[in-house]
């Protein structure tokens, strides 16, 4: 069993880590990268004294090394009321319960996004080795069947890679839709 | 049911009466009505579709509650279809045609909803990419492999509206908007033929987008099948079992514990990928089914609904009520759900936080009308969560189960009240008690600045006008008169008054032979478009103000 001391020397140690491991692919993997969509600052710590934070590039889509330079509040922050809970929490494979639990307690609190925090482990994994996520499952209807019943009530035409030009007010529509202005900067609509 | 309608639901009535009835263009020229709720739930609801079915929700709760007055709940469904019809009700499947081009630009957030190894070259759920292959470009919104998202829902909303006008309106051809506002031409029974057969010949579910299959749209599309099986006598729902089945087995998982492991979000067949969101936040994507698969199958769901909240936490007392998205249907969902099974500790528990937090107000003059705000900080109220908690404060216990049951009533051909100023003049209560047989009416005024004026309102179907005795607040009421043969008009107040009118009948009205078999005469059906109410059909009297 650690002490406290210690508890935060190891998760100094382990958050030092996963910021280089994290920088490292963001350096190395294009499937990285293409999740880093938004700069964003994820900051992780301990009331008891650790901190670090996680610095995401917008235009490079890249991890700062050591944490970064980039200054002002983190869009999430992560705080655990001691290094010990915190390693207690991360190294735990009920991990998303404990965290619940922390959270109504008190001894787990965020602060900004916490989305972001989702997104964010999301990225830990996408910088592990790749796992084999499939899950056949039986009966799959992988591609249009002519002679089901129904089929004569389904109009297909051929394939097509994207929205007529032509159709203005689709066009115009389309700009409108939340999905599409989200994809241009417009940010996530709340709720 | 014989309650009554509450200040709040009166409010809730009329704010959606005002979005039904009110003109606006969803038409490819247009734009809706910013009030129609183009914001939750993003990315995948973030279309005002939602809103008008999760609107409609509590209109059959409303027809349970004052079975002898309908015809503002029907007009109200009616103008909902008729927008469902539109290019803006189909518009994820008309523009975001073939591959997603932004898979890699979504804010971080939402990359959550993709499977862990395709995030960032996937396209996101709301992504509908009509065209792509294999199933090529399909115009039709209705007629297409995938789209289950649509047609599924519209299947429940063309249901509700039958199960409270009794009306088959829908039943006759009318068009619906596809890709380069092409029409399509469809009935409300041919929209289920297709919907039982990919039932019958997809195991997995039918394909909610392109490719995906979500539990929440799935069960939806079963729920609408068993409104239509009720109003209609056929036998589509059958096919939905085999379905849940299958979900049962394949798109969740309990641990030997007997808590809630995952489940599923949606599965995507094609690329052999289960989308769950993992941990506690899972039981948000059990918990948004629950409406839907309560009234098919009430033990299984209940069981869901406990999993589910005891993952969240919110169903034990030491724990606060948390909500980690910021999204309220969670909670919406589970304050409906709870109501509608009785839990009242969760009651009270999930009705404290969206007191606090949910921004419950009336507004508008007199503040009439009621909504939600969610601390948004909009104009209007937010369409789809509100129409969700709406379920919690008009519904009572059994409510939502029983909208989807035969009535208990005969009332499409018992005494019906008719012809009311709504909004002018409320209807809190209208219902015929058969033993006194007695048609009992509940007046308020719904429009405040029009209180004390005065109205008139009709009784129709009534077998012997001349039996006919009215009391008004306990007292002998004579200002009516005999219209014609089955109707009488009344002189009344817009105010609170109780009305007792004693038909002296026990038996209903039988409807004329035909009645029905004139609303599916050749003529094709045109969509309301919110402007002036839809003349009625012939003989159906339940239709309109």
């Amino acid at each position: 069993m650690l002490d406290d001391g210690r508890a935060r020397i190891v998760l100094r140690f382990l958050l030092n880590g996963i910021g280089a491991w994290l920088a490292l692919s963001s350096r190395l993997s294009d499937g990285f990268r293409k999740q880093v969509s938004r700069g964003a600052i994820i900051e992780l710590g301990s009331d008891d004294g650790v901190r670090h934070r996680f610095v995401f590039d917008a235009a490079t889509r890249k991890v700062a090394l050591g944490g970064g330079a980039r200054s002002g509040d983190p869009d999430c922050a992560l705080r655990f009321r001691s290094a010990k809970l915190a390693l207690a929490v991360l190294g735990s494979k009920d991990g998303p319960r404990m965290m619940l639990d922390g959270l109504g307690e008190g001894t787990i609190r965020f602060e900004g996004n916490p989305a972001l925090f989702g997104w964010f482990q999301g990225l830990l994994g996408a910088a592990l080795p790749a796992r084999n996520a499939r899950q056949p499952l039986p009966h799959p209807y992988v591609r249009p069947n002519r002679d089901a019943p129904h089929a004569s009530l389904i109009t297909i035409e051929p394939a097509v890679s994207e929205l007529d030009p032509n159709w203005a007010g689709a066009v115009r529509a389309r700009e409108q839709l939340a999905i599409w202005r989200a994809a241009r900067g417009a940010g996530a609509p709340r709720g | 049911m014989t309650g009554r309608l509450e200040d709040r639901g009166r409010g809730w009535l009329r704010h959606v009466w005002e979005k039904a009835t009110t003109a606006d263009d969803w038409s490819s020229s247009g734009t809706p009505h910013p009030w129609w709720d183009r914001q939750s739930t993003a990315p995948m609801c973030s279309f005002p579709r939602f809103d008008l079915n999760e609107t409609s929700y509590v209109l059959p709760v409303l027809a349970d509650l004052t079975p002898a007055w309908r015809e503002a709940y029907t007009r109200i469904a009616d103008e909902l279809i008729g927008r469902y019809t539109s290019f803006w009700a189909a518009v994820d499947w008309l523009t975001l045609i073939g591959p997603d081009p932004n898979v890699d630009r979504y804010p971080p957030e939402w990359l959550g909803l993709a499977p862990p190894h395709l995030r960032g070259r996937y396209p996101l759920p709301g992504w509908t990419g009509n065209g792509v292959e294999p199933w090529g470009l399909q115009p039709d919104p209705i007629g297409a492999d995938g789209n289950l998202f649509f047609r599924g829902f519209f299947n429940l909303l063309l249901s509700v509206y039958r199960s409270i006008s009794g009306d088959e309106k829908w039943e006759r051809p009318f068009e619906v908007t596809g890709y380069q506002d092409r029409p399509f031409s469809w009935t409300h029974s041919r929209i289920t033929e297709l919907m039982e057969s990919q039932f019958q010949s997809q195991p997995q579910g039918p394909h909610c987008e392109n490719t995906k299959i979500w539990p929440y749209c799935v069960s939806a599309a079963g729920l609408g099948l068993k409104l239509y099986d009720k109003v209609s006598g056929a036998t589509r729902h059958e096919c939905f079992g085999q379905w849940l089945e299958y979900a049962k087995q394949h798109y969740m998982r309990v641990r030997r514990s007997g808590d809630l492991d995952w489940f599923a979000l949606y599965y995507d067949p094609v690329q052999e990928a289960m989308c769950a969101v993992p941990g506690p936040s899972s039981a948000i994507s059990a918990l948004v089914v629950t409406p839907y698969l309560m009234p098919q199958d009430p033990e299984f769901t209940t069981q869901l609904y406990e999993l589910a909240l005891r993952s969240l936490g919110w169903s034990d007392p030491k724990k606060p009520v948390l909500q980690l998205l910021g999204d309220p249907r969670g909670l919406s969902i589970a304050l409906f759900i709870a109501n509608e099974l009785g839990d009242e500790e969760t009651i009270a528990r999930l009705r404290a936080v969206a007191e606090r937090d949910f921004e419950p107000r009336f507004f508008g003059p007199d503040g009439d009308s009621f909504g939600w705000w969610f601390g948004f900080g909009e104009e209007y109220p937010r369409g789809q969560p509100g129409a969700l908690l709406a379920l919690s404060e008009i519904g009572t216990r059994g409510s939502w189960r029983a909208a989807f049951e035969p009535h208990p009533d005969d009332r499409f051909n018992e005494p019906t009240l008719e012809g009311v100023d709504y909004p002018t003049l409320g209807i809190a209560q209208a219902r015929n008690d058969r033993a006194e047989q007695t048609l009992i009416v509940e007046s308020y005024a719904a429009t405040s600045a029009d209180r004390g004026r005065p109205t008139t309102v009709r009784v129709a179907q009534l077998q012997d006008p001349a039996r006919v005795t009215v009391t008004c607040d306990g007292q002998d009421f004579t200002r009516w008169r005999q219209l014609d043969i089955g109707r009488i008009e009344l002189d009344v107040e817009v105010a609170n008054h109780v009305y007792r009118i004693h038909t002296g009948q026990v038996d209903a009205v039988p409807r004329p032979a035909g009645d029905l078999a004139q609303a599916t005469a050749e003529q094709p059906v045109r969509p309301p478009q919110s402007t002036p109410i839809m003349p009625p059909l012939p003989g159906v009297r339940a239709h309109c103000c």
